[in-house]
């Protein structure tokens, strides 16, 4: 097996630079994905070219999770930036195509915003009695 | 003064298997603009990764998704494998690679029938399905199942297939390859297929390309880029080149995943006849998973990716599965702008998209 990657941190004012390099190089945009953790959302990205992996993670303060489109650089980021709209609640600046948290279709509003719990499920018992 | 209309496509409809919605919004018959929406069932085994065993969990990837099933559990024991610093035998390498080209041929039979249906052309619909019977067979007969082949674990694989069912095997194969040229040379030539697909959805390589498109979609457009020239498993020794089209629509798009059969059949032959002999697996005990990657495999609709990431303890912290079907969404959306309604369903079917593996 032969994977190429690479993983670096990089800092948020460097996030939408970073894409404008990738992409005059002739990179592609693999993937965008959020991760909640406890202090900070992060927000890592992928570029490929030439089937080397160079991934990018920014950390993003969770009260106030706002992050720049790199719709402008990659047409290809707008449904990964819909994901991370309707998902963990960012505010996506300049995003070329705003779905207005309708891509995904969720039960509960910004499921992944570290701040839901989850109600338990009834059991069938309970159900019964109840109705 | 035009008015445009709302038209709701999904998420029931006769080309949609699975739940998958667009709003459509019309200029009479032509589409100004779609918007997506998916999440309709979703299952978050994403986040199940971070509460069970990394071991068990290579049972859960494959039930990602019922048609490109092996290829998940692959991609997840690959990732496990390179963050233990593993490597596989030969020979499970090999057989990893002969059952992950039969999911590939099953999952691209599957579509040229439903395709067929879609095109109101019901006989090939039906024989497209008869010859993946076949297939789904061979699947039966070297692992025992035929969706979950359960054959997949970190380190190598579950099942070996003796000598005699491999010979077995390479002739059905051949059986399999004459019924699928009859098909495939309909599939080609049919005035039919043409007037539903040439010129239909057209992608250009600089949109595919900007618009992050993978798989049959990307090299219909005139990209060789497949994983698989990464070569992970066996593909590194096997002789093959991705296939690429260039006219970039809808009929493209069917032609790639025709040859790309024919390619999976010969790669198959390649695994029987050059199959290693030796250990289907390696141990690992006590060693538990640390740091992180990104595993990238081939699936029949396109690249797949896995990010993980481990700390030393029984479970995950991270896993991540971005699907061939949410990156083609975008390249979708660009399609279906411009195009007539009675063309949705085709251009939506050449994307071949998996809802279960997007609502993973």
């Amino acid at each position: 097996m032969n994977q190429h990657e690479t993983f670096e941190n990089i800092a948020l004012t460097e996030w939408v630079n970073l894409a404008r390099r990738h992409q005059a190089e002739g990179y592609r945009l693999v993937q965008m994905t959020g991760t909640a953790r406890a202090d900070y959302f992060e927000v890592m990205v992928s570029f490929d070219k030439d089937y080397r992996c160079a991934n990018y993670r920014v950390h993003v303060p969770r009260d106030q999770p706002e992050l720049p489109s790199l719709s402008a650089v990659f047409p290809a980021s707008f449904t990964y930036e819909n994901e991370l709209k309707d998902l963990f609640g960012f505010t996506i600046s300049g995003l070329a195509l705003d779905y207005g948290g309708n891509f995904l279709r969720t039960k509960t509003k910004i499921p992944f915003s570290g701040d839901v719990t989850l109600k338990p499920a009834k059991s069938k018992k309970s159900a019964q009695e109840n109705s | 003064m035009s008015k445009t209309t709302i038209v709701p496509f999904g998420p029931q409809h006769p080309v949609l298997p699975e739940p998958i919605h667009l709003d459509l919004e019309l200029d009479d018959e032509r589409v100004v603009q779609a918007l997506p929406s998916i999440g309709y069932v979703h299952r978050g085994l994403e986040l199940l990764a971070e509460r069970h065993n990394f071991i068990e969990m290579a049972q859960v990837a494959e039930r990602i998704c019922g048609i490109c099933s092996f290829i998940h559990s692959q991609g997840y024991c690959q990732g496990i494998e390179q963050l233990l610093g593993l490597k596989v035998p030969p020979r499970a390498a090999y057989l990893r690679t002969m059952w992950a080209e039969m999911s590939r041929i099953q999952s691209h039979l599957l579509w040229l029938g439903l395709s067929a249906d879609a095109f109101g052309f019901e006989s090939l619909f039906q024989h497209s399905w008869r010859i993946r019977e076949m297939l789904v067979d061979m699947i039966e007969e070297t692992t025992g199942g035929r969706v979950i082949f359960g054959t997949c674990k970190v380190g190598g694989i579950r099942k070996d297939v003796d000598a005699e069912t491999l010979q077995r095997i390479g002739g059905k194969i051949r059986e399999m390859e004459s019924a699928f040229n009859e098909i495939s040379h309909i599939f080609s030539i049919d005035r039919t297929v043409k007037q539903r697909t040439v010129g239909i959805g057209v992608l250009t390589a600089e949109d595919a390309h900007a618009l992050g498109a993978v798989g049959p979609v990307l090299r219909a457009s005139g990209h060789a880029r497949d994983l698989r020239q990464l070569g992970y498993a066996a593909y590194g020794e096997l002789d093959w080149e991705p296939i690429v089209e260039t006219a970039g629509d809808c009929y493209a798009r069917c032609i790639v995943r025709l040859r790309e059969i024919s390619q999976s059949i010969d790669l198959i032959k390649q695994c029987i006849d050059r199959m290693p002999s030796g250990e289907i697996e390696v141990t690992f005990k006590g060693k538990r998973p640390q740091g992180e990657t990104m595993i990238r495999l081939e699936q029949p609709r396109g690249e797949v990716c896995y990010y993980m990431c481990a700390n030393g303890g029984k479970n995950l912290e991270r896993f991540r599965v971005r699907t061939p079907t949410f990156a083609n969404i975008a390249p979708l959306v660009h399609m279906l702008k411009g195009c007539e309604l009675a063309d949705v369903p085709v251009i939506l079917l050449t994307i071949d998209p998996c809802v279960s593996c997007n609502e993973r």
